[in-house]
């Protein structure tokens, strides 16, 4: 992979997804997340030819997301904020090692999915696919509140156990 | 792992406000402070945040998967030229990536990966596995079969599995495996939650506790109870779910699913009795009398654990064994040997994950006069049992030897042996004497194992046999 231009337009969908986590982690929901990783990918298009191939294009990408997530908070009302700027400074300045494939990524996650009981890939469908609040579920399931959000904690738990499992597995 | 340095309920919860978009004033400042506070706390959320956008990207988005040819994601192509035609695909649509949550249908990963090891092993036996046995082994994929014996595995996920004889578990990944007959006593971490165990009538999930699942060889029936947590138990049959909290327990088979029922501290099911067992070349003195106390009550009612079985446990209830044997017309000075020969056999009531290596004591009756029969013993007329309690009173009995049983062993023949047994029998012999049988050991928790032993109305075992050796009349 020698040219620039194939490289970039690489390493910006290899990092497409974790870009929004990473935007959804420090704004906390999905709709803002994904406003602000258009912006970002837009900048980082316009700046291509600061990137040099072989550098690490996660940083780079990282940190224009968060000043885009910045500019983002700073249009907005105060009271959309989840984090004082000084806590998102810390999530900004820690960078979670990187270490997997983000096809790999994906696969894993699919194939832990695919194990989950029938239950409870139902509940993650309706959580994540049909954007239910868990209000809704916990009711429509006849739990409490507080029990269905351990729920759904406990399957995200186990799921983020598989997908690290499976990440071994192929990396081993 | 070291404690965390921060409340992690409280993490959970504010994350909770957060996904669902409720985050008022008070719980931002308590989120913001925690987070300020605690890099270990930022690392959590970090890990949360991140795995709820994956469930969303892969959900809700993942849009660009219609605009590149689908070939390219063809299922069987290598991880390298996947990466490449990406690229290739890639650039052709750049303007239209958001998200690359694309393959739909991934292939079942790491067929032949390791996931699991054998932890430790008691007095194990194998039959025919297509799996390695010995402790510290990793396993993969497979069928076990375990003859005799408990054999705690711990599968990477952290779940941690014993499986007490005769079983036949199914190892399938790290968070699954199928138990087609036997016990196991699953214990679950929090890295384990939805840990599943499947048998032939049920699918038993855990959420982060320690339950057993029974499976009837013969029938297939499932019998769940959990100790401590909550598992639901599907029936795959009719779709339904049945959850079981702490104490409580259930039953399915192929046809239905049974409620949840409370507290029973005892009976799973019942096991099959093993093969008689060779008897030695010595003169047999068998009970004339013998029986168990300690009768479980459930729910008011008197609950026979078995007719031919003599059951001993120190839990709740403490179940002591009675053993009467006839020495009328022996005459104490021609003996010269004696041994106590019992059956060991597997009761089906209660866990050996929850009974380590056990002493057994058995102690003699002083006095001859003290009448019991078998039909009538309780609890409260047994001679010189402290009722409900697991000692005896010292005054009353003398001790004449113990054994040792090990943890997971359900079948064997115990010899007692020694000069307290012989002197004992000496000076009782031309009467009835009376021989008690109880557990020392304790169960380390409730529903820990019954050991049995035959008694004299096992239809294929020996009863319960005080052999002795006589020397020649002499004149």
């Amino acid at each position: 992979m020698t040219d620039p231009s194939e490289e970039f337009l690489y390493q910006l969908t290899d990092w497409q997804n974790r870009l929004f986590g990473y935007l959804f982690t420090l704004l906390g929901n999905p709709h803002d997340a994904r406003d602000v990783l258009q912006e970002t990918n837009l900048v980082l298009w316009r700046k291509m030819n600061e990137f040099e191939p072989g550098t690490d294009f996660g940083a780079w990408a990282r940190k224009c997301a968060y000043f885009q997530a910045l500019a983002f908070l700073r249009d907005r009302k105060r009271d959309r904020h989840v984090f004082s700027d000084d806590v998102l400074a810390l999530f900004a300045e820690e960078t979670p090692s990187a270490a997997y494939d983000e096809s790999e990524l994906s696969l894993a996650l699919r194939d832990c999915l695919g194990q989950l009981p029938e239950r409870q890939r139902q509940l993650i469908s309706r959580r994540y696919r049909d954007e239910i609040p868990v209000r809704q579920l916990a009711a429509d399931n006849g739990k409490k509140e507080s029990a269905m959000k351990m729920m759904l904690m406990r399957i995200r738990e186990a799921l983020h156990t598989c997908i690290e499992s499976k990440l071994q597995e192929m990396t081993s | 792992m070291s404690e965390p340095d921060y409340d992690k309920e409280q993490l959970l919860a504010l994350i909770a406000e957060v996904l669902d978009g409720r985050l008022d004033d008070v719980d931002r400042e308590s989120l913001n402070d925690v987070l300020r506070e605690s890099p270990e706390a930022r690392r959590f959320y970090r890990k949360h945040m991140e795995l709820h956008a994956r469930l969303h990207l892969d959900y809700v988005g993942g849009q660009p998967a219609e605009f590149m040819p689908s070939h390219v994601f063809s299922r069987r192509q290598s991880w390298f030229s996947r990466r490449r035609l990406l690229v290739a695909a890639a650039a052709a649509c750049f303007a239209l990536i958001v998200g690359i949550a694309l393959l739909r249908k991934p292939e079942p990963l790491g067929v032949n990966r390791e996931f699991a090891t054998v932890e430790s092993s008691r007095a194990a036996r194998w039959d025919s596995s297509n799996l390695p046995t010995t402790v510290g082994s990793r396993l993969k994929k497979g069928t076990l079969r375990l003859a005799e014996g408990l054999v705690t595995l711990r599968f990477d996920s952290g779940a941690q599995v014993t499986l007490e004889a005769p079983a036949e578990l199914i190892l399938v990944d790290p968070m699954h495996c199928t138990l087609a007959n036997g016990i196991v006593v699953a214990d679950i971490p929090d890295s384990a939650v939805g840990f599943r165990i499947a048998t032939p009538s049920a699918n038993v999930v855990d959420y982060g506790t320690r339950f057993s699942v029974i499976v009837d060889a013969a029938t297939g029936e499932t019998h769940t109870q959990v100790y401590e947590g909550l598992v639901e138990v599907e029936h795959p049959q009719s779709g339904e779910i049945v959850s079981l909290k702490s104490g409580q327990l259930n039953s399915a088979d192929e046809k239905e699913l049974r409620e949840a029922l409370d507290g029973a501290n005892e009976p799973l099911g019942s096991m099959p009795l093993g093969p008689p067992m060779r008897e030695p070349d010595w003169t047999h003195l068998e009970t004339t009398q013998d029986a168990y106390i300690g009768i479980s009550r459930l729910k008011g009612k008197v609950v026979h654990r078995s007719e031919t079985l003599l059951l001993v446990k120190n839990g709740i209830p403490h179940r002591k064994t009675y053993l009467g044997f006839d020495l009328a017309g022996i005459d104490p000075a021609r003996i010269v040997e004696a041994e106590l020969i019992l059956r060991l056999a597997p009761t089906g009531w209660g866990l050996a994950s929850h009974v380590p290596d056990a002493t057994f004591s058995v102690s003699g009756l002083l006095r001859n006069d003290l009448l019991w029969s078998d039909e009538s013993i309780t609890e409260e007329t047994a001679p010189a049992n402290v009722a409900n309690q697991a000692g005896l009173v010292n005054t009353e009995v003398q001790k004449l030897g113990s054994f040792l049983i090990e943890q997971g062993v359900q079948r064997c023949q115990i010899k007692l042996q020694g000069e307290s047994l012989l002197a004992f029998v000496r000076t009782h012999a031309g009467s009835n004497v009376t021989l008690i049988l109880a557990r020392d050991t304790a169960e380390i928790e409730d529903n820990g194992l019954v050991h049995g032993f035959a008694s004299r109305r096992h239809p294929t075992l020996p009863a319960p046999t005080l052999a002795i050796r006589l020397t020649e009349v002499a004149d």
